[in-house]
């Protein structure tokens, strides 16, 4: 998995890795990151580190759901640095949704990922990220899924 | 008059700074509380998805059974853990049993020996190189070589730190040791 330094042009490693509730809460307290990370204890909290630097720039919260054989992604942020024209690094938010889908396919469930995206925001998630877009949810699975993989996880 | 002296704020950041292409591409924003008429689409959502899973084919139950353990063993593989249940053999057998096939069919399919490929699952049989392409081969890319080659090396690697045994037996053979402390 890589990422983009937008200074260099160069693709840098990176790897998520879960955090547990103590971690969540220092990480909430540098207010590198918007929203607030407490809310999302009761789920799987995941960061995204560029490899040789142990500071994240992306956070992800997955609410696991076996009885639906799904995984959905709550919220996804990269720090703040990394938001709009000015970002170091790209592909942070990518590399999240598809470390989601891999860990969708691990579990059993095809790959199933969605999210209740912002009414604005829809389209451009389906998009950039091939989105399915039903009533309430954008859904990725099976084929999309190992597409998005393979694109954020494959050199 | 209460106090706010003990609540954290989280100053966020001002989003209408930036484009909608630019919120997507940094953000999947926390969602709103859903009304009545929204809890009933989610749930109808959640049906839905869950007809789907369970009427699947039985051929996309096979092929999602070896998608979980490409990336099952691509992940231990890329790990620094080792669990000696997650053995070549443990992966094999895997292979083996998720394609709903007998360990016969397996073996003419892979052109070895019903008894070679009872060793290698049970882990009594180092495999060769050629094995490990063949199974490449068989799952048309899906697992390739370099997985099954590197689970092989965790499982050697292990035993080369944990061998007391041939520590024991290889020490007559050594002589002259430094001396020096480390």
């Amino acid at each position: 998995m890589h990422i983009v330094n937008n200074d260099t042009g160069e693709k840098q490693s990176a790897t998520i890795t879960k955090i547990d509730a103590t971690e969540i809460s220092k990480i909430n307290r540098t207010k590198r990151f918007d929203f607030n990370w407490n809310k999302e204890k009761p789920f799987s909290v995941y960061k995204l580190t560029v490899d040789g630097s142990d500071e994240p720039i992306g956070l992800l919260s997955l609410h696991e759901r076996p009885e639906d054989y799904a995984l959905e992604i709550r919220l996804i942020a990269s720090s703040k640095e990394n938001i709009g024209a000015a970002q170091k690094y790209s592909r942070i938010a990518g590399c999240l949704i598809a470390f989601a889908c891999k860990e969708a396919f691990k579990a059993g469930f095809d790959g199933y990922v969605c999210l209740k995206p912002k009414t604005k925001l829809k389209a451009h998630y389906i998009k950039k990220y091939g989105l399915e877009s039903t009533k309430m949810y954008l859904v990725t699975y099976e084929e999309n899924s190992l597409r998005l993989i393979k694109e954020y996880y494959e050199d | 008059m209460k106090t706010n002296k003990n609540r954290k704020e989280i100053r966020e950041t001002d989003f209408s700074r930036f484009t909608d292409e630019e919120l997507a591409d940094a953000f999947v924003f926390p969602s709103e509380k859903a009304s009545t008429v929204e809890k009933k689409a989610e749930n109808d959502f959640w049906t839905a998805r869950r007809a789907q899973f369970e009427n699947r084919t039985p051929r996309q139950k096979m092929y999602s059974r070896l998608l979980q353990l490409k990336f099952q063993l691509e992940d231990y593989v890329d790990s620094n853990q080792y669990k000696n249940t997650l053995s070549f053999g443990y992966f094999l057998n895997e292979y083996v049993s998720r394609q709903d096939k007998k360990d016969k069919q397996f073996a003419d399919e892979v052109d070895v020996t019903p008894t070679v490929l009872s060793q290698y699952i049970n882990n009594h049989r180092k495999p060769k190189d050629e094995f490990v392409i063949r199974l490449e081969l068989h799952s048309n890319g899906m697992i390739p070589a370099i997985f099954w080659f590197k689970v092989i090396q965790k499982d050697k690697e292990h035993e080369i730190m944990t061998n007391k045994e041939l520590r024991q037996e290889e020490s007559k053979h050594v002589k002259n040791r430094l001396e020096f402390a480390y």
